[in-house]
């Protein structure tokens, strides 16, 4: 957060880390911050480099590749415009073995709250200062 | 133009570095057309090439600059000098402009920045530095000494502050274990000083009693620069963490010949040389091609055994599988390209230089140095 120099890397008020791909100048101070290894580098035109020979994008994947723009960093925004209307993150919906949960970590009521205890779950790497806000359990 | 160096070198020279330019302005454009490949910069390896090529310009520079502020008139071309720590602090940051994914959005360093990212230590530490190199420049050439001495004071000052701002930066960075060494400070603020003797000794820009003084001085530095990495390498052992393996990851995996080369050729070598002040030309290229090699693996050397490869530890992750020796991450080698934009700088600093020492900014009598 503190390392990206044009502030492109901010917290919205859900204390989610997002983007904003109009400030990102590409320098990717902060994947060598991120300890985690959460944030790539776009850096292929997908127009120009097809997923195979003779392969075109579809409409619907040209409109959403027009989202992301090249040059820049990207990282999981947590599925913002989905939270924004009170829904789970697309990864937390779809997991088939319900093996992630999303929800309010100041809430001691929340079910993430209730099964970061019932699992022992914990933050990775803490202690370099990220103050990480996902919660891994059944760690090695 | 004030031609002073053979007129044929001048144009073999200037031609060469005009064809590097080209190359580099055609790889560039390649660069900025996305296509899958151009480099090999990856969310693994985010930091390469250029970036070595920025810390390489920035000590060299820095320490020009600084023999330039403190450097006797009498002994010192101080005009030279200045103007080769100009050049080089300009181009370590032309070097970063192509490793940007965006460079048009770089004024939002200027004038929009986040004031708590330490890389704004390097933008605005290396812009004092310009400007103050600059300034000593006007003072030196046009016999202002009020000038030369306020901007001597500012170079030199600036030009520390540079490269310890950079290495504090790297080792501020949590994301990268193998950048976190306090010794890489020192490391730093030495091969600043001998990048600046090498400088120094190439252009023959000393001469009389400080060129002893500075030759000795530069195999003393080299010392200086080996004790500190067998320290480093003697506490990591001792401490026998996480970050030892990033150490052993440069001298014992892909990257162990350029570790050892820049070991035997870039510190060992030139230090025997120059302490017996023997073939001291050849110990000062050495040293500077040494140095070079040592930004090369140091950066690389953060990104081959990552901080995340901690957590790895006990999970069986194929692409974190070590691949050769000890390091976690697949070898970075630069593309064609990157060697191509890298050639360029290379080439516009050279061009650079030789165009102003062979007109009249450096006059042949260095009367400026009078200030």
């Amino acid at each position: 957060m503190s390392a990206c120099p044009t502030g492109a890397s901010y917290y919205d008020e859900n204390q989610c880390v997002q983007v904003d791909y109009e400030k990102c100048i590409g320098c990717r101070m902060c994947i060598n911050a991120c300890p985690y290894n959460a944030r790539s580098y776009h850096d292929v035109d997908q127009s120009a480099t097809p997923y195979y020979e003779g392969y075109e994008m579809t409409p619907y994947e040209e409109m959403r590749a027009s989202e992301h723009p090249i040059g820049v960093v990207e990282k999981c925004v947590m599925c913002k415009e989905r939270t924004a209307q009170g829904e789970e993150p697309s990864c937390v919906k779809t997991c088939i073995t319900k093996s992630r949960w999303f929800g309010d970590l100041d809430d001691p009521t929340s079910e993430i709250n209730v099964m970061i205890k019932k699992l022992g779950a914990k933050p990775l790497m803490e202690d370099l200062g990220t103050k990480p806000s996902v919660y891994y359990a059944g760690l090695v | 133009m004030d031609i002073k160096m053979n007129k044929s070198v001048f144009l073999g020279v200037g031609a060469v570095c005009l064809v590097l330019l080209a190359l580099g302005v055609f790889a560039l454009v390649q660069q900025y057309s996305f296509i899958e490949g151009i480099t090999n910069i990856t969310s693994y390896v985010p930091w390469g090439l250029y970036i070595s090529l920025f810390l390489f310009f920035e000590a060299v520079g820095a320490g020009a600059l600084f023999l330039a502020a403190v450097g006797k008139p009498a002994m010192f071309s101080r005009l030279k000098l200045a103007v080769v720590g100009v050049v080089c602090s300009a181009c370590a940051g032309l070097a970063i402009l192509p490793d940007l994914g965006r460079p048009l959005g770089m004024w939002r360093l200027f004038l929009a920045p986040n004031m708590a990212s330490p890389l704004l230590l390097d933008v605005w530490l290396l812009s004092a530095t310009l400007v103050f190199g600059v300034l000593l420049i006007v003072g030196l050439r046009f016999a202002k000494p009020g000038l030369a001495k306020v901007a001597s004071i500012g170079a030199g000052v600036f030009s520390v502050l540079l490269v310890l701002g950079t290495a504090v930066m790297f080792c501020s960075i949590p994301g990268k274990l193998g950048w976190e060494s306090p010794a890489e400070i020192a490391i730093s603020l030495v091969q600043m000083a001998v990048a600046g003797c090498a400088i120094a000794l190439l252009l023959g820009a000393v001469t009389g009693a400080a060129r002893n003084v500075i030759v000795k001085l530069a195999g003393a530095l080299l010392i200086a620069n080996a004790a500190i990495m067998l320290g480093e390498g003697m506490l990591l052992v001792y401490r026998n963490d996480f970050v030892l393996r990033t150490f052993e990851a440069v001298m014992f995996g892909s990257y162990a010949w350029i570790f050892w080369t820049h070991v035997v050729a870039g510190i060992v070598v030139p230090a025997a040389l120059l302490l017996l002040d023997k073939g001291v030309t050849v110990a000062a290229g050495l040293a500077l091609a040494g140095v070079l090699l040592s930004k090369f693996v140091y950066v690389v050397r953060g990104s081959i055994y990552p901080t995340y490869g901690e957590i790895s530890e006990g999970l069986f992750i194929p692409f974190l599988q070590p691949s050769t020796g000890p390091q976690m991450v697949n070898v970075y080698v630069p593309s064609v390209s990157e060697f191509m934009v890298a050639g360029a700088v290379v080439g516009l600093a050279v061009l650079l230089v030789m165009v102003a020492f062979n007109s009249k900014l450096v006059p042949a009598d260095d009367a400026g140095e009078q200030a």
